[in-house]
């Protein structure tokens, strides 16, 4: 009975052991990260993080609607006018062209690099919870992610 | 086109019933009967994973179950893994793509055998501590991460997969979680789509801009897999049930030997 109590104690010394390891490891690996604070949240952050979902929640459906109703439009005009569809989506640069001659290639490469931005209305919605938590650490990572994105970018040649 | 759109349903359906991405199941059925270009069959994949990583995010959101911090440290590692796996996809040939695909469809199918039934202990480790209510208890769940550097190669490896052939790469990061750094496994399923999204839009940006994506195929899938889903989580969210896993693991495997078929026949 007693050793039943004891050994989970044991376990989990071992494993913050472990772990303060892995972070020693990691932040000589990237110098960006502590072990953060563990104090637990106040009432008003929780308030605020749940705010900001809310905010990140609506942010995702609208992304996804949006897009849906472009590419509808875009399916929509080409029967309308009887354009065919296009094999390839447009260059960045030729969307607003597509779009201001009503071609629907313009709709569709709209539609879908909407479709392409929703996700990283989610990493935008992090990055205002680390600054406003003032958790400048973690403001950076999502800022490296976010490099990281404009890195393949420029690899794609767009 | 509508040929397209019911193959679209039918994977987003089958994908949300069984708690699996729609990428491992879409890829075989285009390439293999409609003809689809394999590259053109990943980057449609990538959408419908963007896609349904957004539509399941929404509901994620509100319940406030993703670990931002940590989703954010391992997307470093998944998003320079999908950087580098895009690029390689758009450089490598079409067969090499197919036979590597095959390799991952057997993975799948046997790992899918051990899924977690009990999540390794979750406590408070002093690493990335965080809480969350669980939705079914009311109870406040606190849990701190173990073993980081390993599940950053992990990620790296996912997000390296799902770049180079257009899959969430859910499979990996999700065990990845729940099993080795101590995440309570709605907690990982949470945070695992909130990765799967950002870093296939990494590698969807790379298939945009090089001109992989067909409208004509990739909207008509999308779409598709949206509305599947829908029709999937309607339907009795995850079934269990051992027999329908049994039927999924074989297709699998069939669809292994295809991609190999394919990889072979050029």
């Amino acid at each position: 009975m007693t050793e039943g109590i004891k050994r989970p104690d044991m376990d989990a010394s071992r494993e913050t052991q472990e772990s303060a390891e892995s972070v020693q490891f990691l932040k000589e690996v990237l110098g960006l990260l502590k072990t953060p604070e563990t104090a637990p949240e106040t009432e008003q952050e929780i308030k605020s993080r749940r705010r900001l979902n809310e905010l990140v929640h609506r942010a995702l459906i609208v992304g996804l609607a949006l897009s849906t109703v472009i590419l509808l439009g875009g399916l929509t005009l080409s029967a309308v006018t009887r354009q065919p569809l296009p094999g390839r989506v447009t260059g960045f640069g030729q969307i607003v062209a597509g779009l201001k001659t009503g071609s629907p290639a313009g709709f569709l490469s709209l539609g879908i690099l909407l479709l392409i931005a929703t996700p990283i209305l989610r990493i935008l919605g992090s990055l205002i919870e680390f600054i406003g938590k003032r958790d400048w650490r973690y403001a950076l990572v999502t800022i490296l992610v976010l490099l990281i994105l404009g890195a393949s970018f420029i690899a794609g040649g767009g | 086109m509508l040929v397209i759109l019911s193959i679209g349903l039918l994977v987003g359906a089958v994908g949300a019933m069984l708690g699996v991405g729609g990428g491992i199941l879409l890829i075989p059925l285009l390439t293999a009967f409609l003809g689809v270009p394999i590259k053109t069959a990943i980057s449609t994949s990538i959408l419908c994973v963007i896609a349904t990583s957004s539509a399941a995010g929404a509901v994620y959101a509100v319940r406030s179950l993703t670990h931002n911090r940590l989703a954010m440290v391992l997307e470093t590692a998944t998003t320079a893994g999908a950087l580098t796996g895009g690029i390689t996809a758009v450089l490598i040939s079409p067969n090499l793509l197919a036979a590597l695909f095959g390799f991952v469809l057997i993975f799948v199918a046997f790992s899918m055998r051990k899924l977690p039934k009990e999540d390794r202990k979750s406590e408070p480790t002093g690493v990335l501590d965080t809480s969350y209510i669980d939705p079914r208890t009311g109870e406040t769940v606190t849990y701190g991460i173990r073993c980081l550097p390993a599940g950053m190669g992990a990620s790296f490896i996912a997000g390296n997969l799902s770049g180079l052939l257009g899959i969430g790469g859910g499979i990996i990061k999700v065990p990845m979680m729940s099993l080795l750094m101590g995440v309570p496994l709605r907690a990982s399923i949470a945070t695992s789509n909130f990765m799967i999204g950002i870093t296939a839009a990494t590698s969807a940006i790379i298939y945009y801009a090089r001109g992989y994506i067909d409208p004509t195929v990739a909207i008509p899938t999308a779409l598709g897999v949206l509305l599947g889903a829908q029709i999937g989580t309607r339907l009795g969210g995850r079934l269990r049930s051992q027999r329908l896993k049994q039927i999924f693991q074989l297709v699998l495997l069939v669809f292994a030997v295809v991609m190999f078929y394919q990889a072979w026949r050029g």
